[in-house]
């Protein structure tokens, strides 16, 4: 089991990934956590601290996400309403 | 016959404009700002025709571009919040190097300051073990020496930083003075040739210009007739009014960046939020300060309390003992002007008096400052340890906001170009590749927070310590 992974960089990698909404990048990423919950990759160890800082940067991120598709959508409701802001 | 080629020529020209529009879409897919147009098709009025109503044909009117307000505000909002935290994480990041800290510790042993500290106090520590010998007693000497050389340059690096600030402050508010007037002239263009719909380009280049001037101020933005847009900074400093802009003025007033705006040039320096002027100020105003009076603090406490214990003893010389560091007379700025007072070994007072030159009584109490509470009511280890740690939070909270904050901005700036931007792909089609990604990262944020909980609760000894 020399493969090791962190979660403070996999939760940045994640934020990254979803702020370009880099599909495969998520992909790759699943495929390596689900690896390690199954005991197939060691989790490095590092600080506590590195962990939970990235950990509310990500929720922020997904919070932040879930805004803009909502906006997005019904921008895109008023558009289809026409509606649109000239 | 005659209207059935009516209707046909103007579908011609529809389709045609619908073209022209799709061309210039493309032709500007690289200009910064650019904003998709769509064509817009009208229906001609129907007619009545032997019974029948018939349309008389569609007409191209003028292109409206894909804008909308609300994504646009977002976007510059966050654009003021993400340069404003970068800026705050590049200076606190320049504090924290000034103490050698990294972001995995804030030690104080593995900083230089901390270093001639505890090396001050032990070489106390080593004269009151051998009072006699003038070793030790240049060795206090040049200890003493490095304390105020690790003072002295802390000091100097931090005011190199704040003076660094001050100058980029007043860089600043020179580009956002530069950009004022431009979007002034074209609120006064848009006024007059597009007053009540959409201008297009010219939006297009005001749009750019209030997006560039979101870096480096925070700013309000209030809708006017005429199509304009006026502007103020966050705390309400006149900028751009119709077609008049106002340029911000900056000077060093008492060391300190004072910025004026508006017709009666008020002082807007305080409160004065986002941008990159906005997190300059902060680390100049909130930030930095603090740290420098707890260097001076410091600075002060050694200094005075080893004075006035080094007064109460007697020197080799079988003298009243003097003061060992040169220093003011209150704590503002002791870290800048902290020096060693003599130079001759012998003048440190290690002994008790009457109890002839040779004596350690005194050397015993100097080398025991260490242990007590001489700085803001703790040890001068203890409080240089707090104010190190301090840094180390405000830095790395900085870096945390920042990369938040960038992270976001690069999301809302990706969904904008999907928006308004030229696109070739559907928005349908994107706004499931969202949700997709969005879905991909809960559930990747849940594995990951089951794994650490895992390690944390179940003492998993090779994963997180």
């Amino acid at each position: 089991m020399a493969e090791k992974v962190k979660l403070s960089e996999a939760l940045e990698r994640t934020a990254a990934a979803l702020a370009m909404f880099d599909g495969d990048a998520l992909e790759e990423l699943t495929a390596r956590l689900n690896a390690a919950a199954e005991g197939q990759v060691e989790i490095e160890r590092e600080p506590v601290e590195a962990i939970k800082a990235r950990q509310r940067i990500l929720a922020e991120v997904l919070t932040a996400t879930e805004q803009s598709i909502n906006l997005l959508r019904r921008l895109r409701e008023r558009k289809a309403g026409n509606e649109w802001a000239q | 016959m005659i209207s059935a080629i009516n209707i046909a020529q103007e579908a011609l020209a529809a389709e045609q404009s619908a073209l022209n529009t799709t061309a210039n879409n493309v032709a500007n897919q690289n200009t910064p700002g650019y904003t998709r147009e769509i064509p817009s098709f009208t229906t001609q009025d129907t007619y009545l025709l032997n019974g029948y109503q018939q349309a008389d044909g569609v007409t191209a009117g003028t292109p409206t571009s894909v804008r909308d307000r609300v994504l646009e505000q977002r976007v510059e909002q966050q654009t003021q919040v993400s340069s404003a935290s970068s800026t705050l994480e590049t200076a606190l990041n320049s504090v924290q190097d000034v103490f050698g800290l990294t972001a995995s510790s804030t030690s104080t042993t593995v900083t230089a300051l901390g270093t001639a500290v505890d090396s001050f106090f032990s070489s106390l520590t080593g004269l009151a073990n051998n009072p006699s010998e003038s070793a030790t007693r240049q060795e206090v000497l040049s200890a003493a020496g490095n304390l105020a050389t690790a003072f002295n340059t802390a000091s100097t690096q931090l005011t190199s930083i704040t003076n660094g600030l001050n100058t980029d402050a007043l860089t600043i508010v020179g580009q956002v003075n530069s950009l004022l007037g431009s979007i002034a002239s074209l609120n006064e263009k848009i006024a007059v040739q597009d007053p009540n719909s959409d201008a297009g380009v010219l939006e297009d280049q005001r749009q750019a210009a209030i997006t560039q001037l979101s870096q480096y101020v925070g700013l309000d933005q209030i809708t006017t007739s005429n199509n304009g847009i006026d502007l103020t900074t966050s705390n309400a400093g006149l900028l751009v009014a119709g077609n008049l802009s106002y340029p911000l003025t900056a000077s060093l007033v008492g060391g300190a960046v004072q910025i004026t705006a508006g017709p009666n040039n008020t002082n807007i320096s305080t409160g004065l939020t986002g941008g990159s002027l906005g997190g300059t100020l902060t680390a100049l105003d909130t930030s930095i300060p603090p740290i420098v009076s707890n260097l001076d603090t410091l600075a002060y406490s050694i200094a005075t309390a080893v004075n006035a214990q080094n007064e109460l003893g007697v020197d080799a010389n079988g003298n009243a003992g003097q003061a060992l560091f040169t220093i003011g007379t209150t704590a503002p700025g002791s870290a800048g002007t902290i020096a060693v007072a003599v130079t001759d070994p012998n003048l440190v007072a290690a002994a008790g008096a009457g109890e002839g030159s040779s004596g350690n009584t005194n050397a015993t109490l100097l080398a025991n400052l260490v242990n007590a509470n001489i700085a803001g009511g703790t040890t001068a280890d203890s409080y240089l340890a707090s104010t190190l740690a301090q840094i180390g939070e405000a830095a790395s909270n900085a870096t945390t906001d920042s990369t938040l904050q960038s992270t976001t901005l690069a999301q809302l700036t990706t969904q904008q170009n999907t928006l308004s931007g030229v696109s070739l792909d559907e928005e349908a089609s994107n706004l499931t590749e969202y949700q997709r990604s969005y879905q991909a990262a809960s559930q990747l944020f849940s594995i990951i927070d089951t794994l650490f909980a895992s390690a944390l609760n179940f003492g998993v000894v090779t994963s997180v310590s």
